[in-house]
């Protein structure tokens, strides 16, 4: 099977340890992974800000650039969630549905896909698993605490395998952390809130760690940590997997 | 103002904000814990949502017959085009009864259509009844919740108003004994009222009957006792038969509140007898959101105010927020589509979580279509033209990675060279809410990887 | 033209509809003790369900009752008690305000919900219902249904002008959400089956 791993823009740029992190595992786990160099962006971002003509031309483009792969893996649940939802929506046809179920989140893929054994190295720590919304609404990984279809989180299924890793228990499981991409500058006061809120949740927990399978709500979190809680540690579930050398 | 700004504003004030989350996450949890305890819970969304797009798709033929049976059953049915138009005729059967002292029972679409304020400046009074409403009638303020109309304020607040407005002790603030000096004044106001106004939850095509649901009973006493009822409703609240009513009374009151049922869902067919019962059509937008494809869906709302309850957003901004009849994800649908530019930043007020999708009992897909009306609205919202030239600007990046890969790296060496409190001005919106600027790195994956490869 | 036509025009004329979606067919649980199901979603609805026992009568039991043998002014729709009208009958509806208790015949009881379909007769009885302090509903024992579905199935909807589900006393939670009995109608309510 021929992988084309997608590193978002935002990973690219910002947390390249994502990526190597996410190629070390496709790697690892016998994959034929490459990435290729032409492409950039889902588009997510335009969309959430109004840009359904620009969201699409680089739909088109994203389809161009992975349609010589068996599969589509990115870092990121969101990205994730642009691929299989809403490149389909934009583009309409057959052909976009059936790229678009090519298109899998990191963690789903090594679990669902791969069916990979999860890693059992050390982590001891508290680590509080933030549930992003677009696994959960979007891709189904998990079930939402409001109901509605129910799918495996794979991010949990993958993390329990480390040894005296402590997974806590959130006060409220899945509350948004308040990124929403072009939400978090233009709503900045509310989104600040939101993950300030969700901060306080983990803390409460006494979680040493915080981690997720979306990055973008995880640089907000971390950009809020920095200031308001420098105790708390945040990496992408890809960081944790592929063990210390990236954690 | 935005409603980001309207938000700021809310937030200035963060034990407030945090007891209003914390007060509308209860009803989230109350709702899910009744959604739970129904083992047919998905199968009622799902058949709810197709009664409604059912009815919605042949709207004209179950209004003309709901019309046809009210009538044979005594009700006068009258139609109005707008929200001018249905207050003129609230009006005029008020006038034709001689009726000066009227009391109302919670209805959306009268505070849509502004039916208070008309009445007023005409000379008759009309009390709100729904104790929620009354206390914001009293402060003449808005509803900031649909279902809760005053949520946002603390029981000290309404106990001063009590206080100033129904002459309660001074510092009563306990909501038993203000729920009874409300029970008092009002009691006093349904005998005297010569007329009830009601809103109307669902009208029975098969029957001509109409359903109420309330808790307090107030649309009861507001009926039963003086001789005029007029009930107004939007066309929009048609079923098509008295057996789809179950489907839809199972998933309101659990939706809304986590009751089981409210304590009176009343089903009026005809006058009483020497009574007289108009029912008032109103269409008011509703054909034209209708005929949008992207959004027709909206119409579908049962007013239950799960998605108010489950948003992030909304319980953390407040719903006065949203400066809108309709607040929360349904109002940021259905407010634009009434009134665009003053209503364009709403469809922002979300971070497309989706949580409303998950609880709407009639499965509206909210977030879709808030970003439907992002596009659509952005030449409504503040610096559109920056905006539009940002996205065609981004759009020419992302289309050339090369281009992306210069811009990347330049961005990433003026962030790591200039000075931080450069970067972090007030004009940088990623910090001026309280985060700290991204560590940046050296390097980009891409470029790192072609490294490592070298 | 006029608003209805304009309107109906608007939104495309009245075309005879497709087949409506086929009605609600529940998945019910079996062996339910409907009895114990709906005294359980009355209580939670801050009502009280109560079962005349074997020989009882509604007289029998509601002479033990003290609130309800003390109270003043009572309505009855039952036959088999008698209202009190101290200050005369009551001819129009507002004549009842003031009433200590009123009995009220219940057609069905709906376990799922603890809500009981109640058909009043006349304007009277509709305005006791809601004016009086308390409401005691009787029910036959056999007009317990599991569900709302079920109900509806029985019901002889528009019969009667007017119509309800009684699901427990009037309440708000508008102030601060703290539960309230007694809004702005009856601040309790008990069901006897019988």
């Amino acid at each position: 099977m021929r992988v084309g791993l997608f590193v978002p823009c935002h990973v690219d740029q910002l947390w390249p340890e994502v990526g190597l992190a996410a190629l070390d595992l496709l790697e690892r786990a016998g994959a034929r992974v490459e990435f290729p160099t032409d492409q950039t962006c889902c588009g997510q971002a335009l969309l959430s800000a109004g840009g359904h003509d620009e969201a699409r031309a680089l739909a088109r483009r994203f389809a161009r650039v992975f349609d010589r792969y068996d599969a589509v893996v990115a870092p990121s649940a969101s990205c994730t969630a642009m691929l299989r939802v809403h490149h389909p929506l934009l583009l309409g046809g057959a052909e976009a549905q059936a790229f678009a179920a090519r298109c899998y989140e990191l963690c789903e893929f090594l679990h669902g896909v791969l069916r990979v054994a999860p890693p059992t190295h050390a982590f001891p720590h508290r680590v509080a698993l933030h549930a992003g919304c677009h696994a959960l609404r979007e891709l189904r990984l998990g079930r939402a605490s409001e109901g509605g279809p129910r799918g495996e989180d794979p991010v949990r299924a993958l993390l329990s395998g480390l040894r005296s890793i402590e997974l806590v228990s959130l006060a409220r499981a899945d509350e948004c952390c308040g990124f929403g991409g072009v939400f978090s500058l233009v709503e900045d006061a509310v989104s600040c809130r939101m993950g300030l809120d969700r901060l306080a949740d983990q803390r409460a927990a006494r979680a040493e760690v915080v981690t997720s399978s979306d990055p973008s709500c995880l640089l907000h979190l971390a950009s809020l940590a920095r200031r308001h809680a420098p105790e708390l540690r945040v990496l992408h579930v890809a960081q944790i997997l592929a063990g210390e050398k990236s954690a | 103002m935005t409603h980001a700004e309207r938000a700021g504003d809310f937030l200035r004030d963060p034990e407030r904000a945090r007891w209003h989350d914390a007060s509308l996450w209860s009803l989230r949890e109350k709702r899910d814990r009744a959604a739970t305890a129904v083992p047919d819970w998905e199968a009622l969304r799902e058949a709810a949502a197709a009664i409604k797009r059912h009815t919605l798709a042949s709207l004209p033929f179950y209004l003309a017959r709901f019309e046809e049976r009210a009538r044979a059953r005594g009700a006068v049915v009258h139609w109005a085009r707008d929200a001018a138009e249905h207050n003129a005729i609230v009006e005029g059967l008020l006038r034709e009864a001689g009726a000066t002292r009227v009391v109302k029972s919670k209805s959306m679409l009268t505070e849509e259509c502004g039916l208070n304020p008309w009445l007023e400046a005409r000379g008759i009074e009309l009390v709100d009844t729904d104790l929620g409403e009354r206390i914001v009638q009293l402060r003449c303020e808005r509803p900031s919740h649909i279902v809760m109309p005053a949520i946002h304020l603390r029981r000290a607040e309404i106990g001063a108003l009590f206080h100033a407005e129904l002459g309660t002790p001074e510092g009563l603030d306990d909501p038993a004994r203000l729920t009874l000096a409300a029970r008092t004044d009002l009691r006093r106001r349904f005998l005297g009222a010569q007329a009830g106004i009601t809103g109307v939850n669902f009208a029975i095509a098969e029957t001509g009957g109409i359903v109420v649901c309330t808790n307090e009973g107030n649309a009861d006493l507001g009926t039963a006792l003086p001789p005029l009822h007029i009930a107004c409703m939007g066309i929009e609240k048609l079923i098509p038969r008295a057996a789809d009513l179950p489907v839809f009374l199972r998933l309101l009151a659990r939706s809304a509140t986590g009751q089981a049922q409210t304590a009176y869902t009343s089903h009026l067919h005809g006058p009483r007898p020497g009574g007289a019962l108009h029912i008032v059509l109103v269409d008011n937008g509703r054909s034209a959101l209708r005929s949008r494809a992207d959004f027709a869906d909206a119409l579908a709302c049962i007013r239950c105010g799960a998605c108010m309850n489950t948003c992030p957003v909304f319980r953390r901004s407040g719903g006065h927020s949203y400066d809108a009849v309709i607040p929360g994800p349904i109002g940021s649908v259905l407010e634009p589509a009434r009134a665009p530019s003053a209503h364009a930043s709403l469809p922002q007020a979300c971070t497309l979580c989706g949580s409303c999708r998950d609880v709407c009992p009639v499965r509206i897909d909210l977030p879709k279509q808030l970003l439907a009306w992002r596009g659509e609205l952005l030449v409504h919202t503040p610096h559109a033209g920056a905006r539009r030239t940002a996205l065609r600007a981004a759009r020419f990046a992302f289309e050339h990675a090369r281009v992306y890969a210069a811009l990347g790296a330049l961005a990433r060496l003026l962030a790591r060279v200039l000075p931080e409190r450069w970067l972090s001005g007030r004009w940088n919106a990623w910090t001026r809410g309280g985060r700290a600027l991204p560590r940046i790195p050296r390097r980009s994956f891409r470029a790192e990887l072609a490294r490592r490869r070298r | 033209m006029s608003a209805r036509d304009e309107i109906l025009a608007a939104l495309g004329g009245a075309r005879a509809p497709h087949a409506p979606p086929p009605l609600y067919a529940p998945t019910r649980a079996l062996d339910v003790d409907l009895f114990a199901r709906f005294a359980a979603s009355l209580a939670a609805a801050g009502g009280e369900a109560r079962a005349l026992r074997a020989g009882e009568s509604l007289a029998d039991a509601l002479a033990a009752d003290l609130a309800f043998a003390s109270a003043a002014r009572v309505w009855s729709s039952l036959p088999e008690v008698a209202s009190r009208h101290p200050d005369g009958s009551p001819r129009a509806p507002h004549d009842l305000d003031g009433t200590d208790v009123a009995l009220l015949r219940g057609a069905l009881g709906v376990a799922e919900s603890g809500a009981v379909w109640w058909a009043p007769r006349d304007a009277l009885e509709r305005a006791a219902g809601f004016l009086a302090e308390r409401v005691v509903l009787v029910v036959p024992r056999t007009a317990l249904v599991a569900d709302l579905h079920e109900a509806y199935a029985r019901i002889d909807l528009g019969a009667e002008p007017f119509g309800c589900f009684v699901c427990g006393p009037s309440k708000t939670a508008d102030i601060e959400q703290a539960l309230v009995i007694g809004a702005h109608g009856p601040r309790a309510l008990t069901v006897w089956l019988k």
